[in-house]
């Protein structure tokens, strides 16, 4: 059943670096949980993130036998489902920290959003691979993308998770400008942006959240309050300067100053125990991931294979700037996800997906010209 | 050619988005190397510096309460550790059953610790010092959220033996009365700062080769107290207080020569061990009395009339007054006498205790000099002992004195003192004329148990001549030979002076002197010739009798008569056998007063350069280690008098 020219154009160069990020991601984890597998064995984060990476790897290959094609027309289905399913959990969502992300099925839980992400993709890159749609779509042609991106992110926005928002949100900007987007109307957007923002600031946000726009202005603002994550994830990642610590040797990660350090913070364990070094190797390597995902899109045979890979490339893209920037002090905080290195197993499922769905593509470029 | 030029165009519009879209993307990956590069490369120093802040942190090792001792070593106050409970509020699941099995453990209802353990999320005290059958008890219930910590204790074996001047700390550990608030901050001290390293929970880390340093006591306090002393002083205050129904009563005992308290009693007594509660009226028993309240002296301030008159040399002894038979009015105001008398010598105002005579000379001494004397006693200033709320007693400034003040203060009224401070003044003329500060705490004690250091005035001011303080010392000691009014204060085969004192009190209500409230005061010291104590007993509204005499007097008898022994003091009058010892027995020859004064002297002497001459002068050898040996007291009185360093300042050299 399967060709040969699909093995033939399997990207192998993704699979490697993607095992490159993978493992950084391995090896981070388990020194922020170090500490805390010694004190209960039994509660093994390690191993989780192990056999989320294995079930998320087996869903990959398993997906890379359906033809990408065949989404098109299930798409809209899809995202049925997930509005539905983001509904749900804003009704019967499991309730941690304040906030309703988590699902629970049969024993195990995810968190819809992640899934959201992919299937924006899928649906935006059915709707802007379609006949009717040029590059330079007008105005009229850009509200119902709009409209399909701004539904799910509304939802996400309620549980309230910011960070996912944000991923969705900008990776839906990333595809729109991709296709392209007139001058005036980027043009527009800005001016529409600076007069929103005194109110925004006024009464949308809430006060946490302007202490850490705040903070970014005065790094040395309130530094045991709202100042706390963003100086000890500094003072992690500058006291590991060029060389790193070394492996299981970063105090500020041991010792529990590093907060939420196997999620959104995993960056600074790995800049404290790698340095410098380790740090430019991590983002060199996301950058090679996003240049080979770019490089998919332009060998795609179609449109909407093309998108697909924009799309997972914006994705992944998005979430590594906002987390490392963050984590840097230089973006606000907000909780937002390190793509395959930080702990989670819907992250995970969902970017292997996402992955997979890139792979498809480069498998499948020359395909029709044989059938 | 149009759809070439629009696909130009569109051409041209996408290469600008897309280079719009790649400078975006790259700026981004940039800005977060330049920034990364900037915090772990070029500011690395800065990063690491408060790197190393969060983690290292001074640690002072716990240091418990100091002990306090008595003089001979008796531990009158230390620290036990005892568990105290606590809960997380956050942490107790079911409250309600949490405080049923508490209930029969710490004895309370369990509604009540219910209440306390869903008062806060946070930390909150259950119950604090239990018991260790408590503790062991609670910590087999193994409950959640319940946690049990060590506290120290402070704990009070000789109870309420000396216990307003021990004083008491609170729950916390810090001392609310007496010596545990004066010294406080020494036995509190000791707290050794230490470098370790925290975690970001704020705790403690302690490497396996370097354990963490365990709690250690801070100074102890030694006081100049002998609770031998002290509890017989409380004994016979108590006897006396009962007996005459007073409310309150104090008496001090003090050494001479080193003006060290030796007992300081105040009654109604007062246990350290139960923690006064301030919200209950009538909780001052924790007060001390001795050094903070003050009342009219009466008669006993007479003998610092008669000082200043004799040293001024306004007076001699023998000269005579009249004494207006028992009542006149002298400057508009009618001064009585209990008894009446015509001519009296200066000695025999004194013993018949003449108001009249009294106020005659302090007239024709003058209010100046009169004032200047009060001052030079000490009184209207703190006598500087090392226990807190000291008081100055009530004196009127000199500029409002009239002259029925300095009348009636020749004979002890119009003016406020308080015990501490009578009896450092009696303290002048039992030492020879010299005036200097109470001491109650002898040394503080490191914790290794040295003396680290002697808390001890070593200067002393002369106030009167040394032959002034003799005159008076006699006079004195007429009172209480037979027809003196302190007669009931001689102990049996022992000299005394002293000087009772029957004071009216001022009625708070009318403003003026009750018909039936008087302090009965006794103040003086012992043996008469050779002082080794002076002793002040203040009785408080006595009911029955009123009479210094009477009432104060039997206190300081027996006091002295059980106390001056214990201190190797053994009656020595003519006619007075005591019952002879087994050693001494054979070898002690009849003393006579006499050649009992003269071995002192003796023994004085030799005391400056004892082994010298003890060596070389081989037929004295004998009786002066006898005389030593009998005068244990004597060696410490002749080295304290070598220490003392007599300074005479300007206001004291006026004096003469």
């Amino acid at each position: 059943m399967m060709d040969r020219r699909l093995i033939e154009n399997f990207d192998w160069s993704i699979i490697w670096t993607l095992s490159a990020i993978v493992c950084i991601g391995l090896v981070s984890i388990y020194s922020a949980v170090y500490p805390q597998i010694q004190a209960r064995p039994a509660n093994n984060l390690f191993i989780k993130q192990l056999i989320w990476l294995a079930v998320g790897l087996g869903i990959m290959c398993a997906s890379l036998f359906v033809n990408y094609q065949k989404l098109k027309s299930i798409g809209p289905w899809l995202y049925g489902i997930i509005v539905f399913l983001l509904a749900v959990v804003l009704a019967v969502g499991r309730d941690v920290h304040g906030s309703k992300r988590w699902l629970e099925i049969g024993g195990f839980q995810f968190q819809p959003s992640e899934f959201a992400k992919i299937i924006i993709i899928i649906q935006l890159a059915g709707y802007f691979s379609s006949q009717e749609v040029a590059n330079f779509p007008s105005i009229k042609k850009l509200i119902y993308p709009l409209l399909l991106t701004i539904v799910p992110v509304l939802l996400v926005l309620a549980e309230p998770d910011l960070g996912s928002a944000i991923a969705l949100a900008s990776t839906a900007g990333f595809m729109i400008l991709f296709v392209g987007v007139r001058w005036r109307y980027i043009a527009i957007v800005l001016l529409a942006i600076i007069p929103l923002l005194l109110p925004v600031w006024q009464r949308v946000l809430k006060p946490y959240q302007k202490q850490r726009v705040l903070i970014l202005l005065s790094p040395d603002r309130d530094p045991l309050g709202a100042g706390y994550h963003i100086r000890q994830s500094k003072i992690a990642i500058g006291s590991g300067m060029l060389w790193g610590k070394g492996f299981l040797k970063g105090t500020q990660n041991k010792l529990h100053f590093l907060p939420e350090k196997q999620t959104d913070f995993i960056f600074s364990v790995w800049a404290e125990e790698w340095g410098f070094v380790g740090c430019a190797t991590l983002i060199l390597l996301f950058c090679l991931l996003i240049f080979l995902m770019l490089r998919i899109a332009a060998r795609s045979r179609d449109r909407f294979g093309s998108l697909i890979a924009v799309g997972v490339g914006g994705l992944i893209m998005c979430q590594a700037l906002i987390n490392i920037g963050m984590v840097l002090g230089l973006l606000p905080v907000v909780g937002i996800t390190l793509p395959f290195v930080s702990y989670g197993g819907s992250s995970i499922i969902a970017l292997c997906l996402a992955v997979g769905l890139a792979e498809n593509v480069s498998m499948r470029r020359y395909v029709f010209q044989t059938r | 050619m149009e759809r070439r030029e629009e696909r130009k165009s569109l051409n041209s519009r996408y290469c600008t988005c897309r280079t719009l879209f790649q400078v975006m993307v790259i700026g981004c990956l940039c800005a977060i190397v330049v920034k990364a590069f900037t915090i772990q490369v070029i500011q690395h120093s800065l990063w690491v510096r408060r790197a190393d802040a969060c983690l290292d942190t001074k640690f002072t090792v716990p240091a418990y309460r100091g002990t306090i001792y008595d003089r001979k070593g008796r531990v009158l106050a230390y620290s036990v550790p005892q568990c105290s409970l606590y809960a997380f509020g956050t942490h107790v699941k079911e409250p309600a059953k949490t405080a049923a099995l508490l209930s029969p453990i710490l004895g309370e209802p369990a509604g009540a610790i219910r209440k306390r353990l869903t008062a806060s999320n946070h930390f909150e005290w259950i119950k604090r010092q239990l018991t260790d059958q408590q503790a062991a008890a609670i910590r087999a219930l193994r409950e959640p959220g319940l946690s049990l910590t060590n506290e120290y204790k402070r704990f009070y074996p000789y109870r309420q033996v000396g216990g307003q001047v021990v004083g008491v700390v609170n729950i916390d550990g810090i001392g609310i009365e007496g010596v545990e608030k004066s010294l406080d901050k020494v036995l509190r001290s000791k707290s050794v700062p230490v470098c370790a390293l925290r975690d970001g929970g704020r705790r403690m880390l302690w490497l396996s080769d370097c354990a963490p340093p365990q709690p250690v006591e801070s100074c102890g306090i030694k006081l100049s107290l002998d609770t031998f002393i002290q509890f017989v002083t409380e004994s016979e205050l108590a006897k006396a207080a009962q007996k005459y129904q007073a409310v309150q009563a104090e008496a001090i005992v003090m050494d001479v020569q080193t003006r060290q308290v030796l007992a300081m009693a105040n009654y109604p007594f007062f246990d350290p061990n139960i923690i006064p509660d301030k919200k209950v009226p009538g909780q001052d028993i924790a007060r001390n009395h001795c050094i903070s309240d003050s009342f009219e002296p009466g008669s006993t301030f007479k003998i610092f009339l008669m000082s200043a008159a004799i040293n001024e040399g306004v007076f001699h002894e023998f000269n005579s007054i009249y004494c207006e038979n028992g009542r006149c009015k002298l400057v508009g105001h009618f001064i009585k006498d209990v008894h009446p008398h015509g001519w009296l010598t200066l000695q025999e105002i004194l013993k018949f205790s003449s108001n009249i005579g009294a106020a005659k000379i302090a007239l024709t001494l003058g209010s100046p000099k009169y004032d200047s004397y009060i001052h030079a006693f000490g009184f209207g200033s703190l006598t500087g002992i090392d226990l807190p709320g000291e008081c100055k007693g009530l004196l009127r400034p000199l500029k409002l004195w009239r002259p029925i003040d300095l009348a009636v203060t020749g004979f002890g009224q119009s003016i406020g003192v308080t015990a501490m401070q009578l009896e450092n003044a009696v303290d002048v003329v039992a030492s020879g004329g010299l005036f200097g500060s109470p001491i109650i705490v002898d040394s503080i004690i490191d914790p290794r148990g040295k003396k680290s250091r002697r808390l001890r005035s070593l200067d002393a001011l002369r106030i009167i001549r040394k032959t002034t303080a003799g005159v008076v010392r006699d006079m004195m000691e007429t009172v209480t030979q037979p027809g003196g009014t302190g007669v009931e204060a001689v102990p049996e085969g022992f000299m005394v002076a002293g000087k009772t004192g029957t004071a009216q009190v001022m009625d708070k209500q009318t403003k003026r002197y009750s018909t039936t409230n008087y302090t009965a005061v006794f103040t003086g010291f012992v043996p008469a010739q050779n002082p080794k104590l002076v002793i002040t007993v203040v009785v408080h509204d006595p009911h029955g009798s009123i009479y210094g005499g009477v009432v104060a007097g039997p206190v300081f008898r027996n006091v002295a008569a059980t106390v001056l022994p214990y201190l190797g003091v053994m009656p020595s009058l003519p006619g007075f056998k005591p019952e002879p010892t087994l050693r001494e027995a054979k070898t002690l020859p009849k003393h006579s007063k006499k050649a009992a004064f003269k071995k002192n002297v003796v023994a004085k002497s030799l005391g400056a350069k004892r082994k010298g001459l003890a060596k070389s002068v081989p037929g004295k050898k004998e009786t002066v280690r006898r005389c030593v040996g009998k005068l244990p007291p004597a060696r410490t009185s002749v080295k304290s008098e070598g220490k003392y360093s007599v300074k005479c300042s300007k206001p004291a050299a006026a004096l003469y």
